[in-house]
């Protein structure tokens, strides 16, 4: 459908007035996506002209073609007039044929590659901006995301390496074409100059009646595939109180809707290939009714003082049909513009939130890295912290050495993940220190610093992949033992067993098949599996966890405290209940309670 | 291929005028392109022999004025029309096969069939009807008219030159060979690889961007960011090779058109030289030569995606098939018995239900047995993963037991007619589905006949009122994106409204009040309480407050139901979780 819907826009755009008579620039603003996108494709620019010279070159062949041609065919027709041997005309001609496919495929491939070239270049800066980013940033949803990647990135290059060297030729071909007829008659080349410049005018006249009705129509479009998408989400809903029908029905008629407002934007927007085909087959019937005319003597004006030959005659009629091919191409490849630009305006939405939120290295990756000591303390003094203009943290100090089991508790909001982000160095500290064994964590690195704690994130992910891979993310050398003393300790050794495949059965995406309280405890074996970790963070690790399996979960963050600190976020009183220390975080500020008992609720 | 076809039929037996109308009028204008130019050919060639031999023919100028006129004509408004009237057609025919779609896959979701429920593969079914528009607007209506053409072209020609049409078609014959092959089988693998660089190009971004917490910890960024660029190199290879596929094509048909009009002259004027064509017609040849590929030029612009179409037409077809068997299977139950709840008799009845996910898998549900009385009230409890709320889905025909009996009021559930079932039992829980339409659109999903009264009434008994109340719209408040948003406990009992609607006798609550915070999952269950008063219920939860005004606990542990002895003993309300 969006196809189609790029073919209503196909010829409707004010725009093909503008490419054909740049004279006639209209004072239109420019989206930002094409500003961006003028400046992403620079550095291909010169590929692509170089590709659209080479095939404009091939089309103005047909030139020296239709002569040889005519020529050839006035010859056998009057013997006495000029003429060509047919064969050594039709050898020219496929000579011809050969070098222009030669030229065509070559230009082709040069614009192409350069297309595909910066498409690649696009993507991999996409990729690695994701990366750098720090995790703490908030991003657009992820398959927002992955649609750019994967579609939008991509419209640009039949943008690049389509549109842009016809939108070239159609610049230079028609003009080279209508002095070729001005050479045999001014007359006929008038007709081309009057007719060519006339599609377009017409065409934008149609197409700003046709854009007012697609902007109309676009929001039916995205209703359409909403609809459909939301009932078949809801397919369990609707077959319980029996709507199974009536969505069938609401769908057809939905699509009536669209069928209904599409082809009112379709009957006005045909009308400008109308166009075109009136002013070309306009101009080939005028053509041939002059040569024919002239021939018969009856006419005898248009031409430089001798009247009009059969060659010259054959020549301009086989002339005319091309000089309307490119504007044809012209239309058949508009919607690769048309989704190239809407394209370019989602990259550049996405680009810009990355710049606004993106931060630069919170803790340093320069070269001059210590090598983190095998024991000490975490220390964080006087940490603030503040998001635009709300305090978030404010003063907090902390110290983390023994193997203890510390609780951070505290409604949510008060900032307990802002201070696990700081730990974690996800977050920049706006004022204070966080320090490990004495030194501030840039001197580690943030790398190293990140490789030698553990996470237990609140929504934890597992990868597309094997449940073992998935594990292994946290130890690269665990063995199978390893890895099911890991799963026994996190109390999901049980759960292996309705995984298909048990270690090497596949986890889908979004961790599909588990419920979030079994990514949870997954999640925890891969923390517990990196033995070397100086600290483990575990944030809200029993939410949404049934009693039983809650108790398990404690008992093995417990385990964890046995040999190294543990910080938890949590609100969940059996978690506290089990703590060595607890610390309460109100607007920002950490308070440690010594009297734990009473703050059990 | 076959599919493609078969869809075809689909939209020829569905559309039949506009079928049939619409390639009589694709091929009227694209012939007349070709008689205009031939025509004008002939008539410049004609002139000039009448020229030459200085008014000794008469020539009939205004006859072939004329028809370049009429053909001209016929070209521009034909053209417009066949347009209109194809693409009407084919979105006539696309609303149709959406809905037939749709209940393809209700059918294979009914079924257990439905392997993947993840918005990527719902979205790709999406798609794929709308990549079907192209099948008859830009293969089948071209490639009609190109043969049709053609073959028409070479009858009429056949008189003047027999050795100059064959050239002709020849040429033209070659053109359509490669551009088949070039959409052929190699593309199919090529969309295929596409396909599946694209849904990894979108996994590896989305874990990227989801995970990168975790995955800076774990040490996996890197790893992932390669595995991205992978799959990027891959889908920028295949696309490029499309690309230049597309391209080459077009190149072809071009180089094509001149080999053509080269060739024909050549045999033409042959011909001529042998005597066996007259002088005049030698342009009207050149002229065919040059308009014939020009039918061949829709085709190549669309032959990239004709692999794309074949894919989406296997999969279209595959489940309007599943949508037609499972229509016969439920016009086979649609005889059953209505069930009958008496009092002292079994509203349900379970006989040793056995279930798991795969033939491999552990079983989840080992020799189940369970009857309710009607009018009792019954709470199955156990550990998460137990197989508590697959027993709930098992009862509701959401999921099909391996074996064993199920009996709703004294009537075999798997005979039993689809609205008779759902008329008699209802699920409300945690996995109802909130529609992006108003509220009373949402309700009348329950029951379309509802008045405005009766929804009135249900958002009371949900608690729902003062809510709905204090909007602007009311009823007509559109929720969901860009619409009101409903907290975890709203949409509850939004589905609890659904219900009252409709008002079963066996109730089955399905967590109903999981993810819900201490407050609101009492008012929840207040609600739920005062509804289903008098009715037959079965509850699956791991709260203790749910246990309340229970007949019966039983608790559901290695795939079987054991009776729990009321009150609860201190063991298992440790199990519980209440907080």
């Amino acid at each position: 459908m969006t196809e189609n819907l790029a073919n209503v826009t196909e010829l409707s755009d004010a725009d093909v007035a503008e490419a054909n008579a740049p004279a006639k620039k209209r004072g239109r603003k420019k989206s930002a996506g094409q500003v961006w996108l003028q400046d992403a494709v620079r550095p291909e620019m010169k590929l692509v002209k170089r590709g659209a010279m080479l095939q404009g070159l091939s089309e103005l062949l047909w030139i020296p073609q239709a002569a040889l041609l005519a020529l050839a065919i006035a010859g056998l027709i009057d013997p006495h007039g000029p003429g060509l041997d047919p064969f050594y005309a039709t050898a020219s001609i496929l000579i011809l044929a050969v070098i222009r496919h030669f030229l065509r495929i070559r230009g082709g491939e040069i614009a192409v590659r350069a297309a595909s070239k910066a498409r690649h270049r696009l993507e991999t800066s996409l990729l690695s901006n994701l990366t750098n980013l720090s995790p703490a940033t908030e991003l657009p949803a992820s398959g927002k995301i992955a649609s750019i990647a994967v579609e939008h990135i991509q419209a640009i290059g039949p943008y690049l390496g389509r549109f842009l060297p016809i939108q070239a030729r159609l610049s230079l071909v028609p003009l080279v074409l209508i002095a070729s007829v001005a050479y045999v008659s001014w007359f006929a080349a008038l007709c081309l100059l009057i007719f060519g410049p006339l599609v377009p005018v017409f065409m934008a006249i149609v197409g700003i009646r046709a854009k007012k009705a697609s902007d109309r129509q676009l929001g039916v479009l995205a209703d359409m595939g909403g609809l459909l998408l939301d009932r078949l989400r809801g397919m369990e809903t609707l077959r319980l109180f029996g709507a199974v029908k009536r969505s069938e029905d609401d769908i057809r008629k939905l699509g009536g809707d669209f069928r209904t407002s599409t082809m009112r934007v379709l009957r006005i927007a045909f009308l400008s290939s109308t166009a075109l085909e009136l002013f070309s087959a306009a101009a080939i019937a005028i053509t041939a009714i002059y040569v024919g005319f002239s021939l018969l003597g009856d006419w005898s004006f248009g031409t430089y003082g001798s009247p009009l030959t059969l060659a010259g005659g054959l020549f301009v009629l086989m002339i005319v049909p091309e000089y309307f091919a490119p504007l044809r191409a012209f239309a058949a490849a508009y919607h690769d513009r048309a989704a190239g630009i809407a394209a370019a305006d989602h990259i550049v939405e996405l680009q810009k939130q990355l710049e606004d939120d993106g931060q630069a290295d919170i803790i340093g990756t320069g070269l001059d890295v210590v090598p983190l000591p095998a024991t000490g303390a975490l220390t964080i003094r006087n940490l603030s912290v503040s998001r635009g203009h709300r305090k978030i943290l404010a003063d907090v100090n902390l110290s983390l050495g023994e193997p203890e089991l510390v609780v951070v508790k505290g409604p949510s909001g008060t900032g307990k993940s802002t201070l696990m982000d700081c730990i974690l160095g996800f977050l920049p500290a706006d004022q204070g220190q966080i320090a490990y064994g004495g030194l501030p964590l840039t001197s580690y690195g943030l790398t190293n610093w990140q490789q030698s704690i553990s996470v237990l994130s609140q929504n934890p992910e597992l990868f597309h992949g094997t449940l073992r891979a998935n594990l292994r993310r946290a130890d690269q050398s665990a063995d199978d033992a390893t890895l099911t003393k890991a799963l026994k300790l996190a109390a999901v050794d049980e759960l292996l067993a309705k995984i298909p495949g048990g270690l090497s059965g596949q986890i889908g995406e979004d961790g599909k098949g588990l419920s979030l309280g079994e990514r949870r405890r997954f999640a925890l074996a891969r923390a517990a599996l990196r033995e070397d970790a100086r600290l483990i963070i575990a944030d809200e690790p029993t939410a949404d966890l049934d009693g039983a399996t809650a108790q398990k979960v404690v008992a093995a963050l417990k385990k964890l405290a046995h040999n190294k600190p543990v910080l938890v976020a949590t609100h969940d009183p059996r978690v506290v209940g089990s703590a060595d220390r607890v610390l309460t975080l109100k607007e920002g500020v950490l308070v440690e309670l010594n009297e734990r008992e009473g703050e059990e609720q | 291929m076959r599919s493609s076809l078969r869809i075809i039929w689909l939209l020829q037996k569905e559309e039949p005028l506009a079928f049939w109308g619409g390639l009589f009028l694709a091929f009227l204008p694209a012939a007349a392109g070709i008689a205009l130019l031939a025509v004008s050919g002939y008539f410049i060639t004609a002139t000039a022999i009448a020229g030459l031999s200085a008014g000794a023919i008469a020539f009939n100028t205004s006859s072939a004025a004329s028809s370049i006129r009429l053909y001209a004509s016929m070209r521009i408004f034909g053209r417009y029309i066949e347009r209109v009237i194809t693409h009407d057609a084919t979105f006539r025919f696309l609303a149709n096969l959406r809905s037939g779609v749709f209940r393809g896959l209700v059918a294979r979701e009914s079924n257990g069939t439905l392997s993947q429920r993840s918005a990527t593969a719902l979205s790709r079914v999406v798609s794929d009807v709308d990549q079907l528009d192209g099948l008859f607007l830009r293969l089948v209506v071209p490639l009609a008219s190109a043969t049709i053409i053609t073959g028409l072209t070479l009858v009429i020609l056949w008189q003047y030159s027999p050795m100059a049409s064959i050239a002709l078609g020849a040429v033209q014959a070659a053109g359509l060979t490669v551009l088949a092959k070039s959409g052929g089988h190699r593309q199919k693998a090529q969309a295929r690889k596409l396909n599946a660089a694209r849904d990894a190009l979108r996994v590896r971004v989305s874990d990227l961007v989801r995970g990168r917490r975790d995955l800076s910890v774990f040490g996996g960024l890197e790893q992932q960011r390669v595995a991205a660029l992978k799959a990027v190199n891959q889908l920028d290879d295949v696309q490029e090779q499309n690309e230049l596929t597309d391209m080459r094509n077009q190149a072809v048909v071009s180089t094509m058109s001149q080999v053509m009009v080269a060739v024909t002259f050549l045999f033409a004027a042959y011909s001529y030289q042998q005597g066996q064509m007259e002088l005049k017609h030698i342009a009207l040849f050149a002229f065919v030569a040059l308009a014939l590929p020009e039918l061949l030029i829709s085709l190549a612009n669309s032959a990239g995606s004709w692999s794309k179409m074949s894919g989406a037409a296997d999969r279209v077809r595959s489940l309007l098939t599943v949508g037609q068997d499972n229509e016969a299977l439920q016009n086979a139950r649609s005889n059953s018995e209505t069930p009958s709840f008496e009092v002292g008799k079994d509203a349900l009845n379970l006989k040793d239900i056995h279930f798991a996910y795969t033939p491999k898998a552990a079983a989840i549900l080992d020799g189940v047995d369970l009857a309710l009385p009607t009018g009792s009230r019954t709470v199955v409890i156990g550990p998460s993963g137990a197989g508590k709320s697959t027993l709930a889905a098992i009862v509701a025909r959401l999921q099909t037991p391996q074996s064993g009996a199920i009996q709703i009021g004294g009537v075999e559930l798997s005979g039993m007619a689809e609205d008779k079932l759902r008329a008699a039992l209802t699920v409300v829980g945690q996995r109802t589905q909130i529609f992006h339409s108003t509220i009373a659109e949402n309700l009348r999903v329950a029951r379309e006949d509802a008045t405005d009264a009766e929804l009135w009434e249900a958002l009371a008994h949900a608690g729902l009122k003062e809510l709905v109340e204090g909007r602007q719209e009311k009823l007509e408040t559109r929720l969901g994106e860009g619409g009101l948003g409903l907290s975890g406990g709203e949409g509850r009992r939004l589905a609890l409204a659904r219900a009252y609607l409709r008002n079963p006798e066996i109730w089955i609550a399905d967590e109903l009040t999981e993810g819900l915070d201490h407050a609101t999952a009492d008012k929840v269950l207040a609600s739920f309480r005062a509804m289903t008063k008098g009715k037959t219920v079965l509850m699956v939860s791991h709260r203790a407050s749910e246990l309340e005004g229970a007949d019966r606990v039983l608790v559901l542990e290695d795939g079987k139901l054991g009776e729990v002895n009321l009150p609860l003993s201190e063991e298992i309300k440790g199990r519980l979780r209440d907080d």
